[in-house]
């Protein structure tokens, strides 16, 4: 069917997601946040051709060198280039943020719908079980995996995102519950649509506002418990680095060559900062009645 | 002197002005002493325990027949007076003294001894160090439970204070050996009432210048002065606290705060902090000190598995290791650089010959690049992976990762890095899960059988499944042997066996670094002198003082 397409375009409106858009970028902050992301992003990605050095290479001879035109960000102790190792941190503590979310972002949304639809015993069996979950020290649990399956930097990803899943669970499930009561689940219901279809089709789209919300601040959370682990060396092995193993090193070394503490902690400083920025942006954005008080 | 040291005493509690160094000072009213002692003690029985953390206290606990002078570790009288060896320098006789007294008032007799030796014999007990006694005629065959009577052993109390002991060959360091704490005697009528309990806080008896008051699971362990120590006029220090303080940044942090008046070492990024600021102030008493040590720090390889199991393997990896690199860049605390097994230290009588070049030479990579291709490995890619094991430890990391750089730079060998928390790690070490492993040993005595006799076939300490007969046949040699020249001859025979068949990679002799107060100084013949150590960090707190320097 050939339409005249300018004639309908006048006449669309603006969808919910186009005016959240339209809110978000009037927060400056959240722009910049938004911004410096998408360069610290494409910067961890492209890290192998940006950075000069290897990042592995050391230079026992030149030791440790305060930053200067050759090693911008200086070196660390073996002689090994700060800024390429900085680059480098941020592939795998970003990639690690946005995979563990992913991970906690499945789980989470689908254990939360069914719980919230189904109701009754269902319900209450699986929020019983989240709360054990929840009783569960996170610490222990990691190690224990690490343990079990031997150190590998996929089992970590899996385990951060298998932790980070239980507060998603929650949100998306008190979500559902209120939206499930909506005449348009009843509508679908008495059409005959299918269980599954519903929470597919009908309930985890209206979720996803309040989900993205909290996606955007389970991004650093994560990134601070990877760095937690890689402080206690239970993170990624030498000689590869994330911004959690070089901070643990630069804390011995805070004394003698202070640069290598303030730039990991700088960098991973900036990106939780602009992330909860965005976060922020992001629910004043996709939820304007919270953001008036 | 003994008179001398009363008066000393008595009048603690009087302010003594002393004008010894460069600043004057007034000893410390409060003679409590805090020390860093890195973990938390596995146990207190001197039978059982292996590691140095534990030996640090066991030392001031306990006393044996030989007590060691602490600057030259050379064995002065402990419980035993005296002590004579028959011609054949096989059976010694050990006069004991009549006023050696158990913390409970108890006496120490020679049948003390004749039950604790017997004891960490006993396979019951299972200690892993009783080879320390197997120079003890039939401890050995004792241990393995080849023989049944305990009255068989070559140990025998004539006496009340008489102790005979007979041994297997002429040992010639058998008397420095009484002063190491395997050989400390137990109060048998503790352990035999308490059992295993009888390390326990309250029930543990010592017989050492010190007792155990307190014993907080990783916080502290304290001990106060033993009222019934035969020497304890000679002790001015009441009180020790040992605390279990793993963490090195930690450590330091307590001792600048104040909590500690010594570490048991300095994180490796912080020496040149330290260095340059005693740089600074070359006149203050110093904080921190660096001793040589008698300890290597070296790399087993497994030689059960390949690549490890070909010696050209083994020999290409060792001679593309830059050890001087290592010491005066990684570690960077005045180390030395191994070229032999055994530790180079100044005052230490055998000198192994270092015959591992220490730097790395263009020559010495084409001579490694061609080892690695009669071997094989032309392809260094077709080599199966190494993996390098070490425990937990900053230290160990950086050495780990300058030495795979190394490999990869000079070979293109791969090699992956794996640490594990010291428990496990000893563990995988003992099962044989590893390629390379790092491992660190110190002197138990000052001669060089502790370090020699660790490669023979399935000794305890191998775990590298390493095995030479002429080896084994040279370190027998040497026990059986009175003459020293002779005896240090089989010794370099076995150690170049050692270093051409390189089941070891040895990295460099440790030294002792510490961080001390102004305020610790130690007793040499009965003067306050500056704080001293010996070469292998046995600290008796016995000869330690606490002052106030006048500001």
């Amino acid at each position: 069917m050939i339409m005249k397409a300018a004639v309908v375009e006048a006449e669309k409106g603006r969808s919910l997601w186009q005016d959240a858009f339209q809110r978000l970028l009037k927060n400056k902050m959240a722009v910049i946040g938004f911004c410096y992301l998408i360069v610290q992003a494409s910067l961890a990605v492209l890290a192998p051709w940006i950075a000069s050095f290897p990042f592995e290479e050391t230079d026992l001879l030149l030791g440790a060198v305060a930053p200067d035109s050759v090693h911008y960000f200086g070196t660390d102790a073996l002689g090994r280039d700060m800024f390429t190792r900085v680059l480098h941190g941020a592939r795998i503590s970003l990639m690690v943020g946005i995979l563990a979310t992913a991970v906690s972002l499945a789980i989470g949304v689908l254990y939360g719908s069914i719980s919230g639809y189904m109701g009754g015993r269902v319900d209450n069996i699986m929020m019983r079980l989240l709360e054990i979950l929840y009783a569960l020290p996170f610490t222990f649990f990691v190690i224990i995996l690490m343990v079990l399956f031997g150190r590998n930097i996929y089992l970590l990803f899996i385990a951060l995102g298998a932790i980070q899943w239980l507060t998603m669970a929650r949100i998306v499930r008190g979500q559902v519950v209120s939206l499930k009561k909506m005449e348009y689940v009843d509508a679908a219901r008495s059409m005959g649509v299918g269980h599954v279809r519903i929470i597919a089709s009908h309930l985890i789209p209206n979720v996803l506002g309040t989900v993205i919300v909290y996606v955007t601040l389970t991004v650093p959370n994560v990134i601070l418990e990877e760095a937690f682990l890689s402080f206690l060396g239970l993170g990624v092995q030498e000689p590869m680095a994330s911004w959690g193993t070089l901070i643990s090193d630069g804390v011995g070394a805070m004394q003698t060559y202070p640069w290598m503490l303030i730039i990991p902690c700088a960098s991973l400083m900036l990106t939780l900062l602009a992330l909860n920025f965005l976060g922020d942006g992001l629910r004043d954005a996709l939820d304007p009645q919270a953001s008036k008080d | 002197m003994g008179n001398f040291f009363k008066i000393f005493s008595v009048s603690l509690s009087f302010l003594l002005l002393w004008e010894a160094d460069a600043r004057s000072y007034t000893v410390a009213k409060q003679q409590l002493i805090k020390v860093g002692n890195a973990t938390e003690p596995k146990d207190l029985d001197p039978a059982t325990v292996t590691g140095t953390p534990e030996s640090h206290i066991l030392d001031n606990l306990f006393e044996g027949l030989m007590a060691y002078q602490p600057r030259t570790l050379d064995p002065i009288p402990g419980v035993a007076e005296s002590w004579s060896v028959s011609a054949d320098g096989k059976v010694y006789t050990f006069k004991l003294r009549k006023n050696a007294r158990w913390s409970d008032g108890v006496e120490v007799t020679a049948q003390d001894f004749v039950y604790s030796w017997i004891r960490a014999l006993s396979p019951k007990t299972a200690s892993e160090y009783a080879y320390q006694l197997f120079y003890v005629k039939n401890g050995e065959a004792f241990n393995a439970g080849k023989i049944k009577d305990p009255t068989q052993v070559g140990i025998k109390a004539l006496d009340k204070y008489t102790l005979q002991v007979s041994l297997e060959n002429p040992t010639p360091f058998f008397v420095r050996l009484t002063s190491f704490h395997t050989y400390y005697p137990v109060p048998p009528h503790v352990v035999e009432k308490e059992g295993k309990e009888w390390t326990k806080e309250g029930k543990l008896v010592s017989n050492g210048p010190f007792k155990l008051k307190e014993w907080k699971l990783n916080r502290h362990i304290h001990l106060a002065r033993n009222e019934h120590y035969w020497d304890k006029e000679a002790v001015m220090m009441n009180e020790v606290i040992f605390y279990p303080v793993e963490n090195t940044d930690t450590e330091e942090k307590m001792f600048v705060a104040g909590d500690l008046h010594m570490t048991s070492t300095v994180p490796t990024l912080k020496v040149p902090f330290y260095q340059s600021k005693m740089k600074q102030n070359p006149n203050q008493y110093q904080i921190y000190k660096n001793v040589p040590n008698l300890a290597v720090y070296f790399y087993r390889f497994n030689v059960r598995k390949k690549p490890m199991d070909d010696p050209r393997v083994r020999r290409a990896l060792a001679l593309t290791v830059d050890r001087k690199l290592i010491v005066e860049r990684v570690t960077r605390g005045g180390q030395l650089p191994a070229g032999s097994f055994t530790p180079t230290v100044a005052g230490y009588f055998y000198q192994g010959q270092h015959t591992l070049p220490v730097s790395v030479t263009p020559e010495a990579i084409a001579e490694a690049k061609k080892l690695l291709k009669d071997a094989g490995y032309e392809d260094p890619k077709t080599m199966p992976k190494i993996e390098l094991l070490y425990n937990t430890n900053e230290a160990h990391k950086q050495i780990a990762i300058a030495i795979q750089q190394m490999w990869n730079k000079n070979l293109g060998v791969e090699v992956e890095l794996f640490n594990q928390e010291w428990k496990v790690y000893l563990d995988s070490e003992n099962k044989g899960n590893f390629n390379v492993s790092r491992a660190g040993w110190v002197g138990d005595y000052p001669d060089p059988n502790t370090f020699l006799d660790m490669f023979v076939t399935n000794g305890g300490n191998n775990k590298t499944g390493w095995s030479n007969k002429d080896y084994d046949k040279m370190i027998d040699m040497a026990a059986e042997t009175l003459d020293q020249a002779k005896r240090f001859d089989y010794f370099q025979k076995a150690e170049d066996l050692l270093l051409t068949e390189l089941p070891i990679l040895p990295i460099y002799f440790y030294t002792q670094q510490k961080l001390i107060s102004e305020d610790v100084r130690m007793l040499e013949e009965g003067k306050i002198t500056e704080w001293y150590d010996n070469i292998t960090d046995r600290l008796l707190y016995k000869y330690y003082v606490l002052v106030d320097v006048k500001k």
